[in-house]
């Protein structure tokens, strides 16, 4: 066995004991149903930062974000802005949600909209969301991380049985600790994705010679003809350029877009698919089980909107861009671009390795750094897969089985439930990954844009009382719908019945939230104006009279309201939206050189910096001066009084038992 | 026990696990990323990444007395005794390779001296911070009573 080898199993044995350790740990606080569904509902503030950040930004910013700026070049990395655009849904919805899970005791999102709406079929609707994301979106992960060790282990050990693996020893503690151990664990999962994150830019800076020669070396690329794909906007290279606001294509699979895929109108629409992130299931169960609402602004703001959106933007970027230098690119090598030989030829679908390489090619120097750098991308995976597991499994426990099966289940069979249906859950993963990938692909492409549909039943309950039910399900039935048929899913089904659509993946470079949430927003509008009023009305009433008595913005902010709505709807526009391709050539020509480039680094770059700059401001000022995030210290007494009667309400009144039983 | 008798315990609980979990994690990573650079500064005598991997372990410290500060605790007796314990064996793997490895060259001496140092420096400051120069003697008299 090489010394390399050694290394990695070693790290890996010591970050499993570290992850079995906190499974048996918290398995000794998880008596009560509500312990183990929620962690007691007493996650600290400094605990939901780290374990909300893990949970946004796993594994798919840790290896899917560089290979694909490897692929696509900056036009994708205008995504690195998503460090903005998901922590904005969080911004949005995330005190709220807690207020209401703490003031009614909710434990699963679908008692929320059950309790808020009535019915059944919202609980429904809301469970199939989170199955999507914790069964074939987890699962994609997961099979890149057995890639992951088939690639450093130089093939020894298979990919399927390291995911298999790997994945037990996640339900192992999930299991055993439920919603604690995953919170717990995912602690320093949080802090090796970020610092794996910067190690493996570092690396990529020390081969390339530093950032000057990095950008010498973009410079010769941009004026370089190699790009995979004929560019679009003007003459310029596609891997620093954004081909255009929008291309009336067919949609993938039937013509692609002239320059690449990312128009403008596509990282619109994609960021907005991530925004589904924080709207997911998931995450609305750990803003139940968090203690306060102290750590929601710290994490949008600071940890993912700052450090975050600084990783992805310096360090994530260059192992992508760099690639090209390292004798990754045969062509760039061809053209004589390449400064080292570092990294082996990536072509075709093997792109989507590249981050596997870099720490392999690490493991030739420094062994014991392979084996860390490996630690923290398994952890970026796992810290997904074990807090989708969990409250999945709460999710069937309490929305599925205690709804329609057993109404009189104990707490130890509610705990048995979940702990059966976490298996089943990971079991499932486990089975597509290994036996149907491709179908795994199709069904885990759903995930980002299903999330996002929740958007208007989560703006229903937090914001808007005139939204009704039948309008917040067929928006979500029409949403779901048009996100299956403008993904290959929708595709492969109709040429499988014999009636193939005319249009492929994305069409007009619109990705599938977009069609979405568009089809979604109009239905619910129109549905609920046709049946407003009625007796769910006053219903509803009582859940945004209890937001308003205890989180209305005060008076004299209230002017402050256009404002803000004209600056986010600016910063959506120029930074994520249309106005993006402002940013091919305004900081100069990208094909004109390095003298030509008005701050040093490609023009589209040096805008992507800017607007992440603007973005930080933009949601410092909604979380905390707007107190989107909040609750303000400096308030008049009637309100200082209300704040202090939820806090009573959260941490004494609502008895263990009443938490669980809804 | 009553509703709100149980409630304070469990928060007892929550505190005492919440700062455990603290410790472990702030090692786990401060000492992973220390090890490393520690093990590639002596395995390739390179002096700046050795300093980097101790200066790391002396950012765990710092982290471990803040944590205890910001949880009104003080490091237990576990703790003391594994600390010490690691310490001993590093020390002793760094006097065996000195002596007897072949290999070991001047800057793995000088790295290995430079950062043992610090390590002790930096402890011997925090206790006479902590404790003022006679209540850290003190201490001794009191492990020799156990």
């Amino acid at each position: 066995m090489s010394e390399k080898l050694v290394w990695l199993f070693v790290f890996v044995a010591l970050y499993w004991v570290y992850c079995v350790f906190w499974g048996v740990s918290s398995a000794r606080h998880s008596n009560s149903a509500s312990q183990y569904f929620l962690a007691d509902r007493q996650l600290p503030a400094w605990i939901f930062v780290l374990c909300a950040t893990a949970m946004s930004f796993s594994g798919w910013t840790f290896m899917g974000y560089p290979a694909l700026v490897f692929r696509d070049g900056f036009q994708f990395a205008q995504l690195a802005l998503c460090a903005i655009t998901i922590p904005l849904t969080g911004v949005l919805f995330l005190k709220r949600q807690w207020m209401l899970g703490k003031r009614f005791g909710y434990v699963t999102p679908g008692e929320m909209f059950a309790d808020y709406f009535g019915g059944v079929t919202i609980r429904l609707l809301v469970l199939l969301i989170a199955l999507v994301f914790a069964i074939p979106f987890v699962g994609m992960q997961l099979m890149a991380a057995g890639y992951l060790i088939q690639v450093l282990s130089d093939g020894m050990v298979d990919r399927h049985i390291a995911m298999w693996v790997m994945t037990s020893v996640v339900f192992l503690y999930v299991c055993m600790g439920g919603m604690r151990a995953a919170a717990y664990v995912s602690t320093l999962q949080s802090m090796l994705l970020v610092s794996g994150m910067v190690a493996i830019g570092l690396i990529a800076y020390g081969k390339l010679g530093g950032f000057g020669e990095f950008n010498v070396a973009l410079a010769k690329l941009a004026a370089s003809n190699i790009a995979a794909s004929p560019s679009a906007a003007g003459a310029y290279s596609p891997y620093f350029s954004i081909p255009g606001v929008m291309q009336f294509s067919a949609g993938v699979g039937h013509e692609m877009p002239v320059g690449g895929i990312w128009t403008g109108a596509m990282i619109l629409t994609y960021s907005l698919g991530l925004m589904g992130i924080q709207a997911t299931p998931a995450f609305t169960m750990l803003a139940f089980a968090s203690r306060d609402s102290k750590g929601f602004a710290p994490q949008q703001v600071w940890a993912s909107g700052g450090i975050v959106g600084l990783v992805l933007l310096f360090f994530s970027l260059v192992p992508g861009m760099g690639a090209y230098f390292l004798g990754a690119s045969q062509a760039a090598t061809d053209a004589g671009l390449a400064v080292a030989q570092w990294l082996p030829v990536q072509d075709g679908n093997s792109k989507g390795g590249l981050i596997a390489h870099y720490i392999h090619a690490l493991g030739e120097g420094a062994p014991w750094f392979m084996g860390l750098i490996a630690i923290c991308a398994l952890a970026a995976v796992q810290a997904m897969a074990a807090l989708y597991a969990s409250t999945t499994g709460t999710m069937l426990a309490l929305d599925l089985y205690k709804r329609f099966v057993n109404p009189r289940a104990d707490d130890r069979t509610q705990k048995f439930v979940a702990r059966v249906a976490v298996g089943l859950i990971i079991l499932a993963a486990l089975l597509m990954a290994t036996f149907t990938p491709f179908a795994q692909v199709n069904l885990g492409a759903l995930a980002l844009a299903f999330g996002f549909q929740l958007l208007p039943a989560l703006a229903a309950i937090c914001w808007f009382p005139w939204i009704t039910r039948p309008g917040v399900i067929v928006g979500l039935i029409a949403g779901l719908v048009a996100v299956i048929f403008t993904e290959e899913l929708g595709a492969t089904l109709t040429r499988f019945f014999g009636f193939p659509i005319p249009w492929g993946r994305w069409p007009w470079t619109i990705h599938s939230a977009g069609w979405g949430i568009f089809c979604n927003v109009v239905l619910c509008a129109a549905v609920s104006f046709f049946t407003r009023g009625g007796f769910e009305r006053e219903r509803r009433w009582r859940f945004h009279q209890f937001l308003r008595d205890n989180s209305a913005l005060p008076p004299e902010k209230h002017f402050l309201r256009p404002v803000v709505w004209a600056l986010a709807l600016a910063w959506l526009f120029f930074a994520v939206g249309p106005g993006a391709v402002i940013g091919n050539d305004f900081f100069g020509a990208p094909n004109g050189g390095i003298k030509a480039w008005s701050l040093g680094v490609p023009s589209i770059w040096a805008w992507q910096i800017l607007w992440w700059g603007l973005g930080v401001l933009l949601i410092w000022f909604l979380a905390y001066k707007m107190e989107l995030s909040i609750f303000p210290r400096e308030r008049n007494q009637g309100q200082v009084a209300a704040a202090g009667a939820l806090r009573r309400i959260a941490d004494e009144d609502i008895p263990t038992t009443l938490r669980v039983s809804r | 026990m009553g509703f709100h008798a149980e409630r304070r315990l469990n928060m007892v609980e929550h505190t005492f696990g919440e700062h455990r979990l603290a410790i472990i994690t702030s090692w786990g990573f401060f000492g992973a990323f220390a090890f490393c650079f520690v093990v590639s500064g002596f395995s390739g005598g390179n002096l700046a990444a050795g300093l980097l991997g101790f200066t790391l372990f002396i950012v765990g410290f710092v982290a471990h007395v803040i944590l205890n500060w910001i949880f009104k605790t003080d490091f237990s007796a576990a703790q003391a005794a594994l600390g010490f314990v690691v310490f001993v064996i590093a020390a002793l793997s760094f006097i065996g390779s000195w002596l007897f490895d072949p290999n070991f060259g001047a800057t793995n001496l000088a790295l290995g001296l430079a950062g043992f140092a610090a390590i002790v420096g930096c402890f011997m400051f925090y206790m006479f911070a902590r404790f003022g120069m006679r209540g850290s003697f003190t201490l001794f008299d009191r492990i020799r009573d156990l």
